[in-house]
């Protein structure tokens, strides 16, 4: 099938924001004689169909101003419009992965190393540039909010847990852990809390952990706790705080 | 017509010592401070310019460096306003700034040696600082990080997704509320204390005193953490 053909089907696909009308392009005689394009118009009409399902949530301002912003730059586009009326396959996919399956949405804002929804690759390609400039508010905030909301979730306890063990920002750390505490009954929580204390050099982590390890009685941070005793390098008040709770 | 010629010659001598740059924010949503050796002041103006004064103490007026001819670089890169420093001494003077009130702006300073004060800033703030740090009635989320500076924050707003958290080492941190303020505390310190003192509706005046505490305050909310080594920690209510 002639490759210009094929975009200007997916150009007029992409712009149907309908599922309906998404659907009703499978009967478009392109289609009917590309099985690339049949197959994209399959999948398109139903990320539609479950877009329009899921109750729209409004993303505060900043991020809506760096999304737009980070998604025209990749389009080529020098200022962003104030409102899009039009849905574009980049819009709708940012949206899926922002408004889809509810807790979803705020994995986007936590960290990089989070688990995202699957959406088509297309997605990731929109939505990558657009989380470095979170503001550390806005990703303490998905983490805490993330925690109330999906208390049992697993995917989020390993979330939380890349981002303790990974992540750079001491706020965000600090969220995370919070968010970990209330999976205190998990072994797999303590297990990476006793080896995350072993190769900590924050002080306010090791203080936050120190605290949390020895209140919940954990045997095996006993070990962790000695050596940042005994650690040169530990600042006094670690010291002082870990000497008292042994 | 005494106090007129007063009046007219004090402001002529202020306008001697201070020193003033525009900048058009545009498009810009955020707000970049770097290496800025002298205590700043950030107010929320009903402006569209970012409006820096440089106000000198002593007399002495600042080197014309930098596009803004009071030693900073101010320029727009993407969707960001950065205003680096271009000295590396620190200067007794103070640069003031008026942003925007109804832009969301995110600043962050890196580097600023002297004292931060802002007030009424709409968007999220984020600084990292060995200086002290004073904020009041800020409406968007907040994240401090100093040393040994002390942080004071008057009056967030700790509306819905407007998180605070505040780490330092050595400094301390006075957090006066709102009444009616609802918020998840998550308090800390080493070797430091922290006192809560504050009046809620349902359980009546909340008084804490010890290194931790976790606990909703009012109906819970937002965030409020804060962590230190041996700085204090104090929350309690605006009067």
């Amino acid at each position: 099938m002639n490759k210009s053909e094929c975009e200007l089907f997916l150009e007029k696909l992409l712009d149907t924001e309908d599922p309906d009308r998404a659907a009703a392009l499978l009967n478009d005689p392109h289609a009917s004689g590309c099985s690339d394009c049949l197959e994209q118009v399959k999948q398109f009409a139903q990320l539609l169909k479950t877009v329009s399902g899921v109750p729209l949530v409004a993303p505060p301002v900043s991020i809506r101003q760096h999304f737009y912003q980070a998604l025209h730059q990749e389009m080529g586009v020098a200022k962003a419009p104030a409102t899009i009326r039009r849905i574009s396959f980049g819009w709708v996919a940012a949206a899926c992965l922002l408004l889809v399956a509810g807790a979803a949405t705020v994995y986007q804002f936590m960290g990089r190393n989070v688990s995202r929804v699957e959406t088509g690759t297309s997605a990731r390609v929109a939505i990558e540039p657009v989380l470095p400039v979170i503001s550390v508010a806005e990703r303490v905030n998905g983490i805490s909010t993330a925690t109330e909301e999906q208390p049992e979730d697993p995917k989020l306890v390993a979330t939380l847990l890349n981002i303790l063990e990974r992540d750079k920002n001491p706020h965000v750390r600090m969220a995370a852990f919070y968010g970990l505490t209330k999976y205190k009954a998990m072994n797999e929580v303590h297990n990476r809390l006793v080896s995350v204390l072993q190769s900590e050099q924050d002080p306010m982590m090791q203080v936050l952990l120190i605290n949390f390890l020895t209140e919940t009685k954990e045997p095996r941070a006993l070990d962790a706790v000695r050596a940042i005793i005994t650690n040169k390098k530990t600042r006094k008040e670690v010291k002082t705080l870990a000497l008292s709770k042994i | 017509m005494k106090q007129l010629f007063l009046f007219i010659s004090l402001c002529t001598v202020t306008n001697l010592f201070s020193q003033q740059y525009r900048h058009p924010v545009g498009g810009a949503s955020q707000l970049k401070m770097v290496n800025i050796p002298a205590d700043v002041e950030v107010h929320a103006s009903d402006g569209s310019d970012i409006e820096i004064t440089y106000i000198a103490e002593n007399g002495k007026t600042i080197a014309a460096q930098g596009n803004s001819g009071i030693a900073l670089q101010v320029q727009s890169t993407g969707n960001a306003i950065e205003i680096k420093g271009l000295l590396s001494k620190r200067i007794s003077g103070r640069y003031v700034l008026q942003v925007p009130r109804k832009l969301s702006m995110d600043i962050r300073s890196d580097g600023i040696t002297g004292e931060l004060n802002g007030e009424g800033i709409q968007g999220d703030i984020n600084i990292i600082t060995t200086g002290n740090v004073s904020l009041e009635d800020m409406g968007g989320g907040i994240a401090v990080q100093s040393a040994d500076g002390n942080v004071a924050i008057r009056k967030p707003a700790l509306s819905h997704g407007k998180p605070v958290s505040v780490i330092t080492q050595g400094g301390n941190v006075f957090i006066a509320l709102n009444s009616g303020t609802n918020t998840e505390l998550k308090l800390g310190t080493a070797t430091g204390h922290i006192l809560l003192s504050y009046n809620t509706s349902k359980k009546g005046n909340m008084l804490f005193s010890g290194k931790q505490l976790s606990t909703p305050l009012g109906k819970g909310g937002p965030t409020l953490q804060v962590q230190t080594l041996s700085g204090n920690v104090s929350v309690n209510q605006a009067q």
